[in-house]
């Protein structure tokens, strides 16, 4: 059986836009406060760009009020200086913003890949079961709302449940749940046991023993971690530390006193490719950057971090987050910026205040603001947060999304370097690799170059999740394998289990097998394999795992997450994942098999951005190299399902 | 420090007012499409050189007044050396280009999102669509028919939206193109009271919360009914005569003329069948009004009848 339900597809009057009457609500105002603070962070963009915080300004409005009722949207167009309609369009496009009045705790179950291998598709069965509720709904005492959420980025300690979009809960068990409700229930947030501890800012004695640190990295012998060294010391994050323990702000130093051309051609010299997915190198990119424009310039760093695998920005930014300031401001002098904006993910609210202490500290000394360092140079770094959509990791998406729209990408060319955000010239860079650049500086382009295989430099994180006794964040250059990666830094497979194959960049790229790993983990390696590195997020996938099942729970990610925009991505994920849907349910026939690779096979290459390739890759994978399994769904001779995975109804609590 | 202080300063205007620019003289651009030279100016799409070349390329989202979103991908054109195909109607002219209009990627390609589209929308009333649907041998229907079901293309149906006098909306027909979207907001009206609602699959042309018509903010122009190119969009007497079954588009005389109203003068194209105005459009190769009217031009026309 699928775990998702059935689409009402094809019953008479059903329609795509049917949703149930949103409630008025109350009389809504932002209280006097709220306002402020508003109109505090609405400065950081320029006036004539105000529609860019109106994803701020529902965040506030639902601070308020628990929900965006129809008289906050009014409102917030008010607030904004735009028709109602225009900020509706913003508000249905994000998952973050509840439309109808929740309970007082709103669990947000992921149930993407790796969470779902680990059982969370049982985590929402017994969580329905112990509140009597189906997920989406609101119990009758008003206590708890179960919500399903896609991939939260903290793969590692599946399966994750994200409480009111700040709080955490790891490794909850399928078994566990009834016991977090009733403890929930009398000791309300408290129960739970934190994820992201270094800043949820909570006390110790409330999650000691609770929770797993992540996992520190293996020492390898000749390598000493750069990017993560610190990022399990206490105080590590800290700015003083930084400065003195990580050369901190030094380079920036020396970048200062460079041309901003001689800056980029360090980058370009040491290698350093864009570790958001696409590998592009980072220099070329930053000299495509449009500078006799007459307009200003802009870096955005892209920490919308969301591809099904992927948990590294996270830790750089919780754990070391002077060095993505730094690289931001190294960015902009070279690209002749005067202003970085950071765009963060919904799901990393906790982020935010982090970062802001960061760039705040990191302005007290006199790094962050105007003529910095007595050199002459302007630069501010700027947080903007997302609100929940995927697509929003696509650079033009992304922009769009910081200019206050929907998350839908735009036409290439003309590429960002000449017209990005807000018509100007941009440069759209992941936080892993403007992290790198301050290495660059100070350690030097050519020992930046010589970590890793040729073409392939400079230290790399690598996500390791699913089937595997120790997943993680493990830093290494990308000398290292796949298979040591797999069987040395995460551990292997879990006890009595072997491993079946291995997403090796997250869930958009082509499966490889077990016999394919001993290869360097390296952009140009995975690729001769015949997949991609992508993000560098590892899902190892043991002798359980049914792939019908693989491409069911992912095209169930892919349809929810697609913008809509292009004709092939929006009907064709939806058909993929009805296919799927009928094929998991026992009633698809053979020729079903052949339309799924029919229709996979025209999104893939013929959409707007490159999300459709993505969205196709699940299905062309598991269809060319596990057919037999498809096989066997169409003949109801399919193997019993594994572990938690089977069973329908939850036995105990 | 804030944004407008560092970021956003614009040159300094200048003293005196600048001499005229010299009149820029478009670099022309060699390509070759369907094995035919061409030069284009710069800047120009390879649908413009198409045009230039008398070479149909289908087009759905696209229209020369607007802006292209590049939604529809109907348009798609293979473009040699490239991995995936362009669409013709925003993909700017580059020295050296070798394209092919028709392939059988770009015809498959065509035909499978003729059928995706046919297989959640209902495209009866789509001028030039079922021509298209036949010569890409685009069967919709061969989603359904694994699905096992008998019904063709009712999974997006849902009734008419008739909230006023002057034009209903049927959304079962919205193949989600853009155009009243763009038409209504920057591109021509700056009324937004139109958008897109909801994400993926679930996304919809809406007013603002789903209010009817006459509560939202629209303001009757019609410059929505005259770019949507599907018929979602219908003004109220063709779509009643449609009902009735006497809608014959062939017997109508079409007559260009100015409209009575204002000083404007922008010309109306008046659809007359049976001695009685049955629609007003206005042409969009007008420099001036590129096929926008105002309510009064559009749907004022009921005093004639009478
Ligand atoms: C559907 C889709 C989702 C993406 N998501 C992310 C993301 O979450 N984080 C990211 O850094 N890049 C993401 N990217 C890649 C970005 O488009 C872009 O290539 C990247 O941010 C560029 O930065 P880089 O050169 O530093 O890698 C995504 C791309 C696509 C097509
Ligand atoms: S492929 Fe098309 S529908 Fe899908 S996410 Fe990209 S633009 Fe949106
Ligand atoms: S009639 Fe005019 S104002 Fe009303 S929705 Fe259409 S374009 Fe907008
Ligand atoms: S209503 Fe018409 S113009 Fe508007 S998106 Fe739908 S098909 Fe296009
Ligand atoms: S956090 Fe659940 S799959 Fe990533
Ligand atoms: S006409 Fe070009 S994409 Fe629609």
């Amino acid at each position: 059986m699928s775990f998702h339900p059935t689409m009402p597809y094809g019953t008479e009057g059903w329609h795509r836009s049917m949703r149930a009457t949103l409630p008025e609500g109350p009389e809504f105002t932002f209280s006097a406060e709220t306002r402020a603070t508003f109109e505090e962070f609405a400065a950081h963009y320029a006036p004539e760009h105000r529609k860019s915080a109106v994803l701020h300004a529902l965040y506030l409005a639902q601070e308020q009020q628990g929900y965006i009722s129809n008289n906050v949207t009014r409102h917030v167009a008010e607030v904004i200086g735009c028709t109602t309609a225009d900020v509706e369009d913003v508000v249905s496009y994000y998952v973050m913003f509840h439309r109808n009045p929740v309970g007082k705790y709103v669990l947000q179950v992921c149930t993407t890949l790796s969470c779902a291998l680990a059982g969370a598709e049982r985590v929402v069965e017994a969580l329905e079961h112990k509140l009597g509720i189906k997920a989406g709904e609101t119990d009758p005492t008003g206590m708890f709302t179960i919500q399903q959420m896609e991939c939260l980025g903290a793969c590692d300690r599946a399966p994750v449940v994200m409480v009111n979009n700040d709080h955490w809960h790891e490794h909850l068990a399928p078994e566990a749940c009834g016991a977090l409700v009733d403890q929930m229930t009398t000791e309300g947030l408290k129960a739970l046991s934190g994820c992201h501890l270094a800043i949820e800012g909570r006390p110790e004695s409330e999650w000691k023993g609770k929770t797993t640190t992540p996992v520190k990295p293996k020492a390898v012998p000749d390598y000493e971690a750069v990017l993560t060294k610190f990022a399990f010391t206490p105080g590590g994050a800290e700015f003083d530390h930084y400065v003195k323990n990580q050369a901190g702000y030094e380079g920036l130093k020396k970048a200062l006193a460079m041309t901003p051309d001689a800056v980029i051609e360090d980058v370009k010299k040491s290698g350093l490719r864009g570790r958001g997915g696409a590998g592009f190198p980072t220099g070329l990119k930053w000299q495509f950057v449009d500078k006799k424009s007459p307009k200003p310039k802009f870096i955005v760093c892209n920490a919308d971090e969301s591809e099904p695998g992927t948990f590294k920005d996270h830790l750089l930014m919780e754990r070391n987050p002077h060095l993505l300031v730094e690289g931001c401001l190294i960015g902009c002098y070279a690209i002749g910026s005067k202003a970085a904006y950071i765009y963060i993910r919904g799901e990393f609210y906790h982020l935010f205040p982090a970062m802001q202490k960061a760039i705040d500290d990191a302005r007290k000394a006199g790094f962050v603001g105007k003529n910095i360092l007595g050199s002459g140079f302007d630069c501010e770094v700027y947080l903007h947060r997302g609100a929940g959509a995927y697509e929003a990791g696509e650079e033009t998406a992304l922009l769009e999304s910081l200019e206050g729209k929907r998350a839908q990408p735009r036409f290439k060319p003309p590429f960002p370097a000449i017209e990005g955000a807000w018509g100007c010239p941009t440069a759209v860079n992941n936080v892993e690799t403007l992290c790198n650049v301050p290495l660059v500086m100070t350690r030097g382009a050519e020992w930046f170059a010589a970590l890793g295989p040729e073409k392939n430099g400079g230290p790399k994180m690598f996500c390791v999740s699913g089937a595997v006794k120790r997943p993680g964040v493990f830093e290494a250059p990308m000398k290292v394998t796949l298979k040591e990666l797999i069987y040395d830094y995460a551990g292997g497979p879990l006890d009595g289990h072997t491993l079946k194959a291995v997403i090796p960049g997250g869930s958009s790229v082509p499966i490889l097998l077990p016999d394919q790993l001993d290869i360097p983990a390296s952009f140009d390696d995975v690729q001769r394999a015949g997949s991609l590195l992508g993000s560098a997020a590892i899902i190892a996938l043991d002798d359980t795992t049914d792939m019908v099942w693989l491409a069911d729970n992912l095209l169930h990610f892919y349809r929810h997450e697609s913008c809509g925009k292009c004709t092939p991505c929006r009907e064709g994920t939806d058909w993929l994942y009805r296919i799927l849907h009928r094929m998991m349910n026992g009633q698809a026939t053979e020729k079903d098999i052949a339309l799924l690779g029919s229709v996979a096979n025209q999104i893939n290459g013929k959409t707007l951005c490159a999300f459709g390739d993505a969205a196709a890759t699940p299905v062309l994978t598991t269809l060319k190299l596990f057919k037999p399994e498809y096989e066997a769904y169409v003949t109801g001779t399919q193997p019993k399902p594994a572990a938690y995975r089977g069973k329908t109804t939850v036995e105990t609590h | 420090m804030r944004p407008d202080e560092i970021s956003f300063r614009l040159p300094p205007p200048a003293a005196a007012i600048p001499a005229r620019p010299p009149e820029p003289v478009p670099t022309m651009v060699p390509l070759t499409i369907d094995g035919r030279a061409v030069e284009m100016p710069a800047g120009s799409t390879l649908l413009d050189a198409c045009k230039t070349l008398d070479i149909t390329v289908p087009t759905l989202c696209y229209l020369e007044t607007l802006t292209p979103v590049n939604a529809c991908r109907v348009c798609v054109v293979e473009v040699e050396g490239a991995r995936v195909l362009a669409p013709a109607c925003s993909r700017q002219v580059e020295s050296g280009m070798v394209v092919k209009t028709r392939s059988p990627r770009v015809d498959l390609s065509r035909k499978v999102v003729l059928e995706l589209l046919g297989s959640s929308v209902d495209l009866s009333t789509a001028p030039g669509l079922a021509e298209m649907m036949v010569e890409y041998g685009a069967r919709p229907e061969r989603f359904q028919e694994s699905l096992g079901s008998a019904s063709s293309v009712s999974s997006v149906a849902q009734p008419v939206k008739i909230d006023n006098d002057l034009y209903v909306r049927d959304y079962g027909k919205c193949v989600l193109c853009y155009k009243c979207v763009e038409a209504c907001g920057t591109d021509a009206q700056h009324t937004f009271a139109i958008a897109v609602a909801g994400r993926g699959f679930h996304a919809h042309i809406s007013t603002e919360l789903d209010v009817p018509l006459p509560d939202s903010a629209c303001v009757y122009c019609g410059n929505c009914i005259a770019v949507c190119p599907t018929g979602a969009l219908m003004a109220t007497p063709e779509f009643e005569l449609r009902q009735a079954g006497a809608w014959r588009p062939e017997t109508q005389a079409v007559t260009d003329t100015i409209c009575p109203y204002c000083g404007v003068g922008c010309t109306l194209t008046v659809h007359v069948q049976d001695q009685q105005i049955v629609k007003v459009t206005s042409p969009f190769d007008n420099d001036v009004t590129r096929g926008n009217l105002c309510v009064k031009g559009r749907f004022g026309f009921e005093y004639v009848n009478k």
